[in-house]
């Protein structure tokens, strides 16, 4: 009954079969216990000849007897209008809570029929005093109140019909007084039909015992019933939902069976057909009386299912309060500690919006700028930066916006930021964009980097003055080994000429003073004649080209031919490579490795061997003597400028030799290393690139 | 008994000079040896200007390079420019191994470039040697 219903025969549909089944079972019931032999009708009226031979106590009796039927009647009458009663207490109480002005009305109508019940029956019992004789007012009031039971609903229910159309019932004061005005207007139509029928003195006759129709009057009530019952109740439905409304119209089954009892059956006052016709009619009064309470049923069904309903969705409610509330403290406590993160930060943090404008900014902001945060939030971005980034600014932003191609975004750039007092300081900005509630939001990070910028100034500088000094050093080098070649040439002259002309004229001391001088001179011009090759090698560029270094290396054993054979020394160079280097420099680093193994031998045969193998690359070279060795903490030493393992009497030397060598392979890119063993030999090794043509 | 060869040596260093001189002293050949210190003395003594008036021509000049007022290079432009001054033999002297100053030297028509030996020995080797070759092997060219 929840669901709108439309249609005729959906309406039909809706009719609870069962109940509709007993109803019609209960109005068939008489009729078939009449079959079977029973009989409701009362004892007959007593006629005023049967009082005449009884005594006080035996007349008593008859007299009650023949009331019998008038009690009856009375009970049923009775029943009914206590029923109708009831009803209009539950329509009351139901308009109270629902608000619904059908039901009162339709109760109303009830009522009224209920009075007129009542009326009639107090009539006939002779409580109130009527003018029409029982055997007319009886059935004429009857007929009267029938046919007013059966018409006031319907009016009443097709009223509301068409008032429910104009959308009245929405108001629910004036709903009162349509159910107030109602009221009144049934009181007034009842208290008139009363009034006639009570002061009428002859009533229209309503009873013809001989015909097929005993009670005609009967008829129009009968016709209305299954009118209704068949038409209008079920239009009426397609409006109504509730069990008040359907009770009504399952209330026209007794209200048709009690008709027909009373049209085609009753022939006389309380004989069967007119009991059972009262107790059908309590039956059509407790229908509509049962719907009303089936409906507090199910309202306090509905109102408990909605209580524990509304109970379900508080605790639901305050499940998610706490929810929401222990969310919100972990999200505080979150944005707590991102905060303090914000607020550490040593780096400077700034928020800005699409447009530029400062959102936030952490305190490390002021300590580099200079300004409070007030000061700068709300403010474009742009008051922090020194020109050109200040007009370039917008431009960014709004290609940005435009293109969405970042210069800034994801990567980290140097630019310049201008503190408040207006000086201009580098820093190092990262910005990244993020989307805020559908907005764009970017954040930049921030690094003062004057210090690393001032440090890596500092450090080109000194690289820069490094390398100057380095080639002064060299220039040094080389001039003052050339320009001191010449005095030195007459030190070296003169002394020897001192010798050669005064040797052995001065006295014998003289002659080793000159010696001493002479010698001295000698090894200084050996020593500058080194320093220039050193420092030269370090000067020129090198002319890298394809090389064969067999055939250098039998230069260099042609060169060193007087040495080799004084010292009575064995060389070998077998299958060397082309490579690519210095002809001149490779020429000079062989001559000194080889002329050094053979310098630093041993009193046997001084046996010196070059060979290459290939690396990679490259070409790793191996010049191995049998000499004396050295000890290999000393292996770094002997690369280094004037450095000598030996005194100057053991072996010759300036010392430069090897220095040139490292000096030799280091600008061919290599690196020369040793191996020796005290008292077993020396391995030089170093690597030359691999000529790129026969590669 | 030939007439003895005159040398002019134009050099600034007197240490170089007297070792030349002493060198030349020993060779085997007959000579007389001039020397002048700055290239304007040299000018003065090719064209008997003067304190030179009474210079006789060289049959042999020694030139240094690095000369103090007009160098070397340009005392050999412009010997070798005056017709009458370029059959005379000049021969560079010098310390410098730079590769450019002997082709400076050799453009500019010198007849031989001879670097300075930094040893005494060496040095008497070199006179010695160009005492033989240009005063005993070579021919040279008749003056006037």
């Amino acid at each position: 009954m929840n669901k709108p219903i439309t249609g005729l025969r959906a309406v039909f549909s809706q009719l609870p079969l069962k109940v509709a089944g007993v109803l019609v079972f209960i109005c068939l019931l008489p009729t078939l216990l009449q079959l079977l032999g029973a009989d409701f009708s009362s004892a007959p009226p007593v006629s005023p000849a049967d009082f005449d031979e009884l005594d006080g106590k035996a007349f008593r009796e008859l007299a009650f007897s023949g009331m019998s039927g008038s009690f009856t009647h009375t009970i049923l009458e009775w029943t009914a209008t206590i029923i109708a009663l009831f009803t209009i207490v539950l329509a009351f109480a139901h308009f109270i809570v629902r608000r619904d002005i059908v039901t009162p009305v339709v109760a109303f109508a009830l009522l009224a029929a209920g009075t007129m019940d009542a009326f009639h029956t107090l009539a006939a019992d002779r409580l109130i005093s009527a003018s029409a004789n029982n055997q007319d007012l009886i059935p004429f009031t009857w007929a009267i109140c029938r046919t007013f039971n059966a018409i006031i609903p319907l009016t009443a229910l097709l009223m509301l019909f068409f008032m429910r159309r104009w959308s009245v019932e929405a108001a629910p004061r004036r709903s009162v007084w349509v159910v107030a005005g109602f009221a009144l207007l049934l009181a007034i139509l009842s208290a008139l039909i009363i009034d006639y029928a009570a002061t009428s003195a002859a009533l229209p006759q309503t009873m013809f015992p001989d015909a097929t129709i005993t009670r005609p009057w009967d008829v129009y009530p009968l016709v209305i019933y299954a009118f209704s019952g068949f038409l209008l109740y079920p239009l009426f439905l397609r409006k109504v939902t509730n069990y008040f409304a359907l009770a009504l119209w399952l209330s026209v089954i007794p209200d048709v069976a009690t008709q027909l009892h009373m049209a085609l059956g009753s022939t006389a006052l309380f004989d069967h057909h007119f009991n059972v016709a009262h107790f059908m009619k309590i039956i059509a009064y407790a229908v509509p009386c049962l719907g009303l309470i089936a409906d507090y049923v199910r309202t306090y069904r509905q109102v408990e299912v909605e209580v524990e309903e509304r109970k379900l969705a508080q605790n639901m409610v305050e499940q998610h309060v706490a929810i929401v509330q222990e969310k919100s403290a972990e999200l505080a406590a979150s944005e707590a500690r991102v905060q303090a993160i914000i607020d550490t930060a040593f780096d400077m943090i700034i928020v800005i919006d699409k447009k530029g404008i400062v959102e936030s900014v952490n305190p490390s902001v002021k300590r580099e700028f200079g300004y409070e945060p007030s000061e700068v939030i709300g403010q474009n971005i742009k008051m922090l930066m020194p020109n050109p980034y200040q007009e370039e600014h917008d431009g960014y932003l709004a290609a940005y916006h435009d293109t969405g191609v970042a210069k800034a975004i994801g990567k980290s750039r140097d630019v310049s930021a201008r503190r408040k007092d207006g000086t201009v300081f580098p820093v190092s900005l990262s910005v990244g964009e993020m989307q805020l509630d559908s907005e764009c939001m970017f954040v930049g990070i921030l690094q003062n980097v004057s210090k690393q910028k001032a440090a890596e100034r500092e450090k080109t500088e000194m690289l820069v003055d490094l390398q100057r000094s380095n080639a002064d050093l060299e220039k040094f080098a080389y001039v003052a080994s050339h320009d001191l070649q010449e005095p030195l040439r007459m030190i070296a002259s003169y002394t020897w000429l001192l010798k050669e002309d005064y040797g052995g004229k001065l006295g014998e001391e003289a002659d080793e003073y000159i010696d001493f001088a002479v010698d001295g001179a000698k090894r200084m011009q050996a020593l500058i004649q080194e320093l220039l090759t050193y420092s030269k090698i370090g000067q020129s560029s090198i002319e890298l080209r394809e090389t064969d270094s067999q055939e250098i290396a039998e230069q260099v054993q042609l060169d060193l031919k007087i040495m080799i054979a004084e010292a009575g020394a064995e060389v070998v160079a077998k299958g060397l490579p082309r490579i690519t280097a210095d002809p001149i420099q490779l020429r000079q680093l062989l001559q000194n490795l080889v002329s050094n193994g053979i310098k630093f031998s041993k009193s046997e045969t001084p046996r010196v061997t070059v060979s290459a193998k290939r690396d990679g690359n490259r070409w790793m070279f191996s010049i191995s003597d049998n000499g004396i060795g050295f000890d290999m903490q000393y292996k770094d030493r002997i690369f280094e400028i004037f450095q000598r393992l030996h005194t100057r009497t053991e072996y010759a030397g300036s010392g430069m030799g090897l220095a040139i060598c490292d000096r030799i392979v280091h600008r061919h890119g290599g690196q020369i290393e040793v191996q020796s063993e005290l008292g077993k030999g020396t391995t030089f090794s170093f690597s030359m690139a691999v000529d790129d043509n026969t590669d | 008994m030939t007439t003895p060869i005159n040398i002019l040596l134009i050099e600034d260093n007197l240490g170089d000079a007297k070792l030349t001189a002493k060198a030349l002293s020993r060779a085997k050949i007959e000579n007389t040896l001039y020397v002048v210190d700055d290239g304007m003395k040299a000018m003065d003594f090719f064209y008997q200007r003067g304190e030179y008036k009474d210079a006789p021509r060289p049959d042999l000049v020694l030139l240094d390079l690095n000369l103090p007022k007009k160098d070397g290079r340009e005392i050999l432009q412009e010997i070798k420019a005056d017709p009458s001054l370029l059959k005379i033999p000049v021969l560079i002297l010098s310390t410098s191994q730079s590769m450019e100053d002997v082709d400076t030297s050799y453009r500019l028509h010198a007849n031989s470039y001879i670097k300075k030996p930094v040893d005494f020995p060496g040095f008497m080797e070199v006179i010695r040697s160009i005492d033989s070759y240009w005063m005993g092997v070579v021919r040279l060219p008749a003056m006037g």
